[in-house]
């Protein structure tokens, strides 16, 4: 199975996420997981580095790749019961690519504006996506949100935004957490660091809900729900 | 602030079945600042008028097309020190070279 997680949008937190799946997966369900890091900024590539001075950590392999990697990815597919992707912030050809073979695509945002008008662009992406690739997926995830009851209305609304482009939007969500800075420093994840934390807490079930997403209930990204006029 | 006017406004386009190459390469069209549409209507009308490509903001390469129009290739030889003064005037008056040529063989033409 391959897991996208992607989007345009940088520093919404995606190597966060998708280092933290891949130990969910690899020490929780007991999966043979590989990474795939496609981000020049190696973030992933240097987290693995990172692990692999600790041989307590249940070891997961790490492969960079760039441009176009469908074949790479799908020939890879062949051997792991996971591939978890990490794709830098941007449109590029490795997103794409991803994208096209991917069974589930997770794309953060944090609740801020700028994050949110990358939508139509990912929209657009996603409906010609979805003609390649029928089986995908996909859904938005909103991170790093204020744990600030007065803020608490910028979520609602985020995943309202998310929602009237027709994209499904997960109910779960991450807070903005010193745990998840605290445990990449040292190559782990929040699972390792603190497995009954909230913050651990908050990866099982946003990545849960993910897989029970139902591929033949997801919205057509061509008809939207709702059409909303901006005055 | 409210973030609920970056809702949706307008209907997605339908997309055209693709090929999975062709999905992939439109990246590429999208890291130079052209979107699909775009790359489309630069293809079927090259008579959009300067103050669109202002409006839109974006670097419009000149095609051979453009530059040829109505026009022919032509050379002469001329000493250094004419291209050199060809080069200062074009670069005072910001015309090209070339447009300075006809604008003086017209003045010539008309004087006789």
């Amino acid at each position: 199975m391959i897991i996208l997680v992607g989007g345009e949008k940088g520093g919404s937190g995606k190597s966060c996420l998708a280092q933290n799946i891949a130990v969910y997966l690899r020490a929780e369900k007991g999966a043979n997981v590989l990474m795939v890091d496609c981000d020049p900024q190696r973030t992933t590539s240097d987290w693995i580095q990172e692990r692999k001075g600790n041989p307590r950590l249940p070891e997961i392999n790490c492969v960079q790749l760039y441009g176009k990697i469908r074949n790479e990815l799908l020939n890879l597919r062949q051997y792991y019961d996971y591939v978890v992707i990490d794709c830098g912030g941007q449109d590029n050809l490795a997103l794409r690519s991803s994208m096209a073979v991917a069974d589930h695509i997770l794309i953060p945002l944090r609740p801020k504006r700028r994050d949110l008008k990358t939508v139509p662009h990912m929209e657009d992406i996603l409906s010609t996506c979805k003609m390649v690739n029928p089986k995908m997926n996909a859904a938005f995830v909103i991170t790093q949100c204020p744990s600030l009851p007065s803020l608490a209305s910028r979520i609602l609304e985020a995943k309202e935004v998310c929602r009237s482009f027709g994209i499904p939007v997960l109910n779960s969500v991450t807070f903005s957490r010193n745990m998840y800075d605290d445990s990449e420093e040292s190559g782990r994840s929040v699972i390792e660091s603190e497995p009954e934390g909230k913050a651990a807490h908050e990866i099982r079930t946003l990545f849960e809900e993910l897989l029970a997403g139902k591929v033949e209930d997801a919205h057509e990204f061509t008809q939207p729900q709702k059409v909303e006029a901006v005055s | 602030m409210s973030l609920l006017n970056l809702k949706k406004s307008k209907p997605l386009a339908k997309p055209s079945l693709r090929s999975v190459e062709a999905f992939i390469d439109d990246a590429i069209l999208y890291a130079q600042g052209q979107s699909k549409s775009v790359r489309k209507a630069q293809t079927t009308s090259s008579a959009s008028s300067k103050s669109e490509r202002a409006a839109t903001n974006k670097a419009v390469p000149i095609t051979k097309t453009q530059r040829a129009e109505g026009m022919r290739h032509a050379t002469f030889t001329l000493t250094p020190e004419c291209i050199e003064k060809l080069s200062v005037l074009s670069a005072q008056t910001g015309k090209a070279k070339s447009a300075l040529i006809r604008e003086w063989i017209t003045q010539h033409a008309a004087s006789k």
